[in-house]
């Protein structure tokens, strides 16, 4: 565990140092993507960096924006974006007593929560061990707070730049952040996650194309349901038999 | 069209579905297991509605991707998931990859 005369001061630094390069490349890079997409769906950049300050999790405002450009109800907005946005729940769960200062419950946490991305939750879940706890609070807020003004400036850039690059530019970045999504839920540890993925990317689709709106969540239950279950069963017979 | 029909309206139920979570997952934080089936089967249905809405991003857009050809979006993806399993699951050269072929793809034929 590192010691610091100011552990406070040494962990919002360091937050800040470790944001810059790979964290903050990624975040900007998918978000410049999100900003051409949301432009596309036909969004105003108000509402473009204003979703992304408040949603703040790459699946849940890809979800946001392929549902509006579709034009879908509210009530389907709401059971796709709460679905999606229970990737949250663990992470946050998982994450608070690593930031927490003080045993118990603080409204503060609410905020903590609020500014968690899977990449910061990673960071502070690695990070966070090696340093001393008063450094950790400062530490992540540094971290996810780079990673936010930085994300909201990339929503910017593929917003504002969209009309200006070359068609083929612009075109291209539509690719960019459901790859990024798909790639990066791609490596997740768990196979079952892995399996889901998969069978969801396949089946979801054509489950939309019977009916857009209930496709989305029978095929999302039916196909990580299968994927779910796939992986026990591959992880039975993997395991040594007592 | 009611409040809630118009993309702001759209946008405060985006980020209702984000933030309850959260807040819950705070709330709940040292008081709950999350290492368990029921959580790894909700987790499990997030991934496949996502993975579903990714590829139809792609395959089926609703936005100026469906100007590109079919088969460019694919090779794009297929370079980009090439580089991702060559690099040993590392997201941002596949992401570049994929993103840059489809360009060059979209150059080549003059657009």
């Amino acid at each position: 565990m590192s010691k610091a005369a100011n552990p406070r001061r040494h962990g919002f630094i360091l937050g800040l140092k470790d944001s810059f390069g790979i964290p903050v490349v990624g975040i900007t890079s998918a978000l410049v993507g999100y900003g051409v997409m949301a432009r596309e769906a036909g969004l105003d950049a108000t509402l473009t960096l204003i979703s992304v300050l408040t949603i703040w999790a790459m699946p849940v405002l890809m979800g946001f924006v392929e549902l509006v450009a579709a034009g879908s109800s509210p009530l389907l907005v709401l059971i796709t974006l709460l679905a999606i946005g229970f990737r949250n729940l663990p992470m946050a769960v998982s994450a608070m007593p690593m930031i927490r200062e003080k045993p118990g419950f603080r409204w503060s946490q609410i905020l903590f929560a609020q500014l968690l991305s899977p990449t910061s939750w990673v960071q502070i879940i690695i990070v966070g061990r090696r340093l001393e706890p008063a450094s950790r609070m400062p530490y992540y807020m540094a971290f996810s707070l780079a990673l936010l003004v930085f994300g909201i400036l990339g929503a910017w850039i593929g917003f504002a730049l969209t009309k200006n690059l070359p068609t083929a530019i612009g075109l291209s970045l539509l690719l960019l952040t459901p790859m990024f999504v798909s790639l990066t839920m791609a490596t997740s540890p768990k196979l079952s996650s892995k399996l889901a993925l998969v069978l969801g990317g396949v089946g979801v689709p054509l489950c939309m194309l019977w009916d857009n709106e209930l496709g989305l969540i029978f095929g999302g239950f039916v196909f990580g349901t299968a994927g779910f279950f796939l992986a026990r069963a591959a992880e039975r017979r993997g395991s040594p038999r007592t | 069209m009611s409040t809630l029909e118009t993309p702001w309206g759209l946008l405060a139920i985006g980020f209702a579905a984000s933030f309850f979570w959260r807040a819950l997952g705070a709330l709940l934080s040292g008081r709950i297991e999350v290492d368990t089936p029921l959580f790894d089967w909700c987790v499990c249905v997030t991934q496949a509605m996502v993975g579903g809405l990714m590829v139809r991003a792609i395959l089926l857009p609703s936005t100026g991707l469906a100007q590109v050809p079919l088969s460019d979006r694919i090779t794009a993806c297929a370079i980009g998931l090439a580089v991702f399993f060559a690099l040993r699951w590392r997201v941002l050269p596949g992401v570049a990859a994929g993103t840059l072929s489809l360009a060059g793809l979209l150059f080549w034929r003059g657009v």
